[in-house]
């Protein structure tokens, strides 16, 4: 921003040195396009937003947490009744959660059914389902850590179900328990995955994931790609930032707003000696999963109904990763199978998660 | 000139920082005693968190009428940037040069 | 008085009150995260400790006791009374210790020393160590957080 006749100011100093006035122009030349389906756009920032309040919290509530057996649930509960205000940073880090993953798959649904993931953009849904499984696992990993004895029942249920899987299945669960069975070492290890494996992971693969849909730009609905008419874009700094923060200002306000008036509460520290508890129920983003596996009879023809369920889930998850590689024909009958089994999947993952809220 | 208006924005954004700061103070009051929020049932070990007293309460919810009203002003105002923007990139204000 | 030109622009208004207001709001939010990370350190207004325990401590002697997360110390003086400070040091928060031979307190880190009634006699302390009030009632030992005398 340098005229010659204006003194070199601090933003000259650091351009010549960082040269990232090339970011800034990158961005005021992008442009996002305008249409009926717009509005799906808006779902990625949200998702880097309630990721970023994340991090933010999860910082803070580190301050505080003991990740270890003895002390997980009682250094919780201190940050819930001693820490000024700890329990209004422990309920957004819960709430933002709930609405990350809840945006998380909004966003895939809106990409599967527009089939933005065509070429050239296979990579970007590929690691797109690699953050949805990232996602899920700091859901998990996250629900042990209070440590109490809900959210022990519920990852000894989990952490059991590759075990059906044959050959691996025991490696697995070895592998996410850190032995046998749930013990300290769980809480450590989950802790660990929690905190600074799945960060990692996550900013790698967002790294990925922005950089893709830098470099090719925004993707159009496959119908008005078609049409060849020219669609109205617009810049992506200032108009659709501005546009996005009033999108960010109402799902901070609705955060913040859910977070003081349900805050989730602390039951007493687990007993791993003591019988189940009643109403063991995982986190609502795994409902679906946990209705899947409920419903299957415990043998179907000489396999048990555990380990079909599984492969048909890990089926499921593989062919949504080839998703862009299995669509090549968009609009032919294949194509629109694709698009049916999307509405498929989605009535079918709604309808379990609502049984299951009812049983 | 321009020295009196950089002083103007100066004031007015430490203003408004001031007043937010101020009015968040005023409204999240410390608590005098350690065990805050906490109801904890005795029976079930649970804790549930919940405001300690009226004074609390009343604190949330101006803090939370204090952000719906910030968020709807914010709103207001981004509405107004957004038509300008707009207007100024349909009269192509923007094609030539670079701000 | 009259100006002959606005300060600012219509567009410059709305920039400034866009990013004061979002600074504003972002304050407080601010808060909270600020209050979180800064825990207030609560010092326990008294101390109560069983009085047998120090009942039969020899004469020029000392025993630690919990003040709050520091460590405190009673003295038993040379003529039967007690004394009660917080065996911090005064320069650099390192722990202290009672050298009975010497009748001084001894801070390792640096060389510090303090008399028998806490007063800064030797290297880097600038200030007496603090003293804590103590009183007998009945079986109990009360350590107070006024300093008495």
């Amino acid at each position: 921003m340098s005229n010659g006749t204006e003194k070199p100011g601090l933003t000259d100093w650091f351009e010549e040195r960082l040269g990232l006035a090339i970011i800034t122009q990158f961005l005021r030349q992008k442009t996002v396009p305008q249409h009926k389906h717009s509005l799906w756009y808006y779902t990625g920032s949200a998702i880097l937003l309630f990721f970023s309040i994340q991090i933010i919290t999860g910082f803070m509530l580190l301050f505080y947490y003991k990740p270890t057996l003895e002390k997980a649930n009682e250094s919780v509960g201190r940050i819930m009744t001693e820490v000024p205000l700890g329990w209004i940073l422990r309920s957004v880090h819960f709430w933002s959660s709930t609405f990350m993953i809840a945006i998380v798959f909004i966003h895939l649904m809106s990409i599967w059914f527009t089939k933005s993931y065509r070429k050239p953009r296979e990579l970007t849904w590929m690691s797109g389902v690699f953050l949805l499984l990232v996602s899920l696992a700091f859901g998990f990993t996250g629900y042990l850590l209070p440590w109490d004895d809900l959210s022990v029942s519920a990852t000894k249920v989990g952490t059991d179900i590759p075990r059906s899987i044959p050959v691996v299945g025991a490696w697995a669960t070895k592998l996410l328990r850190g032995g046998e069975d749930v013990t300290g070492d769980t809480l450590t290890r989950f802790f660990g995955f929690h905190v600074c494996i799945l960060p990692l992971f996550a900013l790698f693969l967002i790294g990925l994931h922005v950089y893709l849909i830098q470099k090719q730009g925004m993707s159009l609905p496959l119908s008005l790609e078609k049409r060849q008419e020219k669609v109205k874009e617009l810049p992506f700094w200032p108009n659709f930032v501005y546009r996005e923060m009033i999108v960010w200002l109402i799902l901070l306000g609705l955060l913040i707003t859910l977070s003081i008036s349900f805050p989730p509460s602390l039951d007493k520290a687990a007993d791993l000696m003591a019988p189940a508890p009643e109403g063991i129920k995982p986190e609502w983003y795994f409902l679906f999963l946990f209705q899947t596996l409920k419903i299957f009879p415990s043998t179907i023809l000489f396999v048990s109904g555990d380990t079909l369920a599984v492969f048909l889930i890990l089926l499921f998850a593989i062919l949504l990763f080839f998703l862009p590689l299995i669509d090549n024909k968009l609009e032919k009958m294949k194509g629109r199978i694709i698009s049916y089994i999307a509405v498929a999947f989605l009535v079918f993952a709604v309808g379990m998660s609502v049984w299951s809220l009812l049983e | 000139m321009m020295n009196k208006r950089r002083i103007f924005w100066a004031l007015l954004v430490i203003a408004l920082v001031v007043v937010g700061l101020g009015q968040s103070l005023a409204q999240e009051i410390p608590p005098e005693q350690p065990a805050q929020k906490a109801q904890v049932m005795e029976d079930q070990g649970k804790i549930i968190p919940s405001p300690k007293d009226i004074k609390e309460r009343t604190a949330i919810y101006v803090f939370i009428g204090w952000m719906w009203l910030s968020i709807t002003v914010l709103i207001f105002i981004l509405r107004a940037k957004i038509k300008e923007t707009d207007r100024l990139y349909h009269l192509r204000f923007f094609s030539q040069k670079k701000e | 008085m009259k100006l002959k030109h606005s300060l600012f622009t219509r567009r410059q208004f709305l920039n400034g009150l866009l990013g004061g207001w979002l600074a504003a709001l972002l304050g407080s939010f601010l808060y909270p995260i600020v209050r979180f990370v800064f825990p207030p350190y609560r010092e326990p207004d008294q101390v109560i400790l069983l009085f047998a325990d120090y009942k039969d401590m020899p004469p020029n002697s000392v025993r630690t006791f919990p003040w709050g997360s520091k460590p405190g110390l009673v003295k038993k003086n040379d003529d039967g009374s007690y004394s009660a400070f917080v065996a911090i040091c005064t320069h650099l928060d390192c722990n202290v210790t009672y050298l009975p031979e010497q009748k001084k307190f001894f801070c390792a880190c640096h060389e510090g020393w303090y008399d028998e009634k806490g007063i800064n006699i030797g290297g880097p302390p600038s200030r007496p160590l603090r003293r804590l009030g103590i009183v007998v009632e009945g079986e109990d030992l009360i350590i107070k957080k006024e300093d008495v005398e």
